[in-house]
């Protein structure tokens, strides 16, 4: 679970619905968010995104593997309420930890507010269960 | 694990970045590249023009329309003419000779100079022309046979000209090679943007992206692609001495070019009675290192002719850790091997700027030995030849590509020759991760 936010700011809290942050091609990923200290009206869109992003020397890349949009147009949406999403994980690329280039997953929520900066929080998890490179 | 290496990408003139700053397009890279290209090309097909018109083209013309004739010199001149870039001076020889059994007598002069028509830039030039012939000797000259007074005569050409006719030889190889370098990559790209763009619009539906086929991994070489003899795919070989190598080429044949010309140019000084010595050694000093440089590549062709092809030969593709692969690998040529070493390496690749350059580095992460042989002889017409197996253990990382990041899997042929160089050939493979979920490692 990952939380954002505290005190007198609003709270966002996103979290995966297993408790091991590894998952294996075929899995299904699921999870939910609910914001709390923010009114309907504050927010123009959420978002949420499953993707992976490389680290290291080289120039980071990014590939977005599911994305989903809620809008809060819509007067049943509650973001107090909490609000789901799932997918199938992909057969690649796998989470690597290498000399020169890494690969990360993550699920990332954005709340996009009104004339404020986004909020962002993220949960990240592996794809795989690879060793570090370099044991060979 | 090896030592990471650097290397420039020495195609890439534009495109520079400055931190994230790009500080050109792609498209206007592409075009700026390719007119810097068309232009180098141009340049040498103009210069290739100018010397077949002027050198080559009227000797050409003359031995087959014209009407070769003996004839006697009864006088010489030089021939001046003012124009407001300055004078110019052509060297005539009045000559004697028969046409139908008639005595006529008209001015010669030789057409081919590189001011075009016989004109040549200064007077000693023209009086040097001039004192290669003698009143009263005999000379061969062609007659026009429609216009009796145009009469040629040729002199032997000095051998400077054969050097002068490199520059724009090189020039139109430097720039038709580099035109279709750069039109290549703009393919490339434009099919990486393609396939890019539909993966982005794929991966914006949530997940579908499990039924799309691996679009971070290259897709690997199948039978039909590439069939092999004693084993079903032949691996190609990756070009990384070839493409080096083609890079010295093209900067040895611009080296020389430019070298030459400065050496054409301060000889003439010479010849012409400027006795620029200073300038003149300096000339020689450049042809001397392109002349280095030209032994260094003579060298390399000579290595890879002696050392002969490899052949690298695999059961199946792509590799799924935990799987088991024969391998066939042949080594042709004529040479002494002291010791041969097949692996399974792993190499990171990642493009990154570094002020304003665009760099790329590689390290070896993982090199899993195959097979070892030492002390023994290739002959021609008799190939070493090995079988083996490769066991890819489970827990390695699949292959891997994105824009500026790569995970690149080889079977790398190592050769340890007597009297050259050690020789390495990569092979690529690529590997799959594997199908079934978590395993003890």
């Amino acid at each position: 679970m990952s939380v954002v936010g505290g005190d007198s700011l609003p709270m966002v809290f996103l979290r995966l619905d297993r408790d091991r942050s590894v998952y294996f091609p075929g899995d299904t990923l699921s999870g939910e968010f609910r914001i709390e200290g923010l009114s309907r009206v504050a927010i123009n869109a959420i978002e949420v995104s499953v993707f992976w992003y490389t680290e290291g020397k080289g120039v980071s890349d990014r590939g977005i593997h599911a994305i989903w949009q809620f809008t809060t147009s819509e007067r049943t949406f509650d973001p107090r309420r909490p609000q789901r999403f799932c997918t199938i994980v992909p057969r690649a690329p796998w989470s690597y930890e290498g000399a020169i280039v890494k690969i990360r997953w993550t699920v990332r929520l954005r709340v996009i507010l009104r004339g404020l900066p986004s909020i962002v929080c993220e949960v990240p998890f592996r794809l795989g269960d690879l060793p570090p490179a370099g044991g060979l | 694990m090896a030592p990471a290496s650097r290397n420039r990408q020495w195609l890439i003139l534009f495109q520079k970045k400055r931190g994230e700053h790009r500080t050109i397009s792609p498209r206007a890279a592409f075009w700026a590249e390719l007119g810097i290209f068309l232009l180098v090309l141009l340049a040498g097909l103009i210069g290739l023009s100018i010397l077949v018109s002027r050198i080559f083209l009227p000797y050409w013309r003359a031995i087959n329309d014209y009407r070769p004739r003996l004839a006697v010199v009864r006088e010489m001149r030089i021939l001046e003419q003012k124009s407001e870039a300055g004078a110019v001076f052509r060297p005539e020889i009045l000559v004697e000779f028969e046409v139908d059994s008639r005595t006529k007598a008209a001015w010669a002069f030789d057409p081919r100079t590189p001011l075009g028509n016989g004109y040549l830039p200064d007077r000693r030039a023209a009086e040097r022309v001039l004192g290669s012939f003698r009143q009263g000797g005999l000379c061969l000259v062609y007659v026009n046979p429609e216009n009796g007074t145009e009469v040629f005569v040729f002199r032997e050409l000095p051998w400077w000209i054969w050097l002068v006719l490199f520059v724009p030889l090189s020039l139109v190889i430097l720039g038709g090679v580099g035109l279709a370098m750069v039109v290549q990559a703009g393919k490339e790209r434009s099919l990486l943007a393609q396939v890019t763009a539909s993966s982005s619009r794929f991966l914006l539906k949530a997940g579908a992206a499990s039924s799309q086929l691996w679009p971070t991994i290259p897709p690997p070489l199948s039978s039909q692609d590439s069939p092999g003899v004693r084993l079903p795919i032949r691996l190609p070989l990756m070009p990384t001495e070839l493409g080096n190598f083609f890079g010295w080429f093209l900067g040895s044949l611009l080296w020389n070019g430019a070298s030459l010309t400065v050496l054409t140019w301060a000889w003439t000084g010479v010849w012409a009675g400027q006795q620029d010595w200073l300038f003149f050694a300096f000339a020689c000093l450049l042809v001397v290192v392109g002349a280095a440089w030209l032994g260094a590549m003579g060298y390399f062709v000579a290595r890879q002719w002696r050392v002969g092809p490899t052949i690298v030969e695999i059961s199946g593709q792509p590799l799924i850790p935990g799987g088991r692969y024969q391998v066939y690998v042949a080594q042709f040529g004529h040479v002494k091997v002291n010791r041969l070493s097949i692996s399974l390496v792993c190499e990171e690749r990642v493009v990154f700027p570094e002020g304003t350059e665009t760099r790329t580095e590689s390290r070896e992460v993982a090199k899993i030995r195959l097979f070892r042989r030492e002390a023994f002889e290739v002959r021609s017409g008799l190939p070493f030849e090995a079988f083996f197996d490769l066991d890819l253990p489970v827990g390695v990382m699949h292959s891997f590509r994105s824009p500026h990041n790569q995970i690149v899997w080889m079977i790398l042929v190592e050769k340890v020759l007597v009297g050259l160089t050690p020789i390495k050939r990569y092979f690529p493979v690529v590997v799959y991760p594997r199908q079934s979920g978590k395993v003890t490692i």
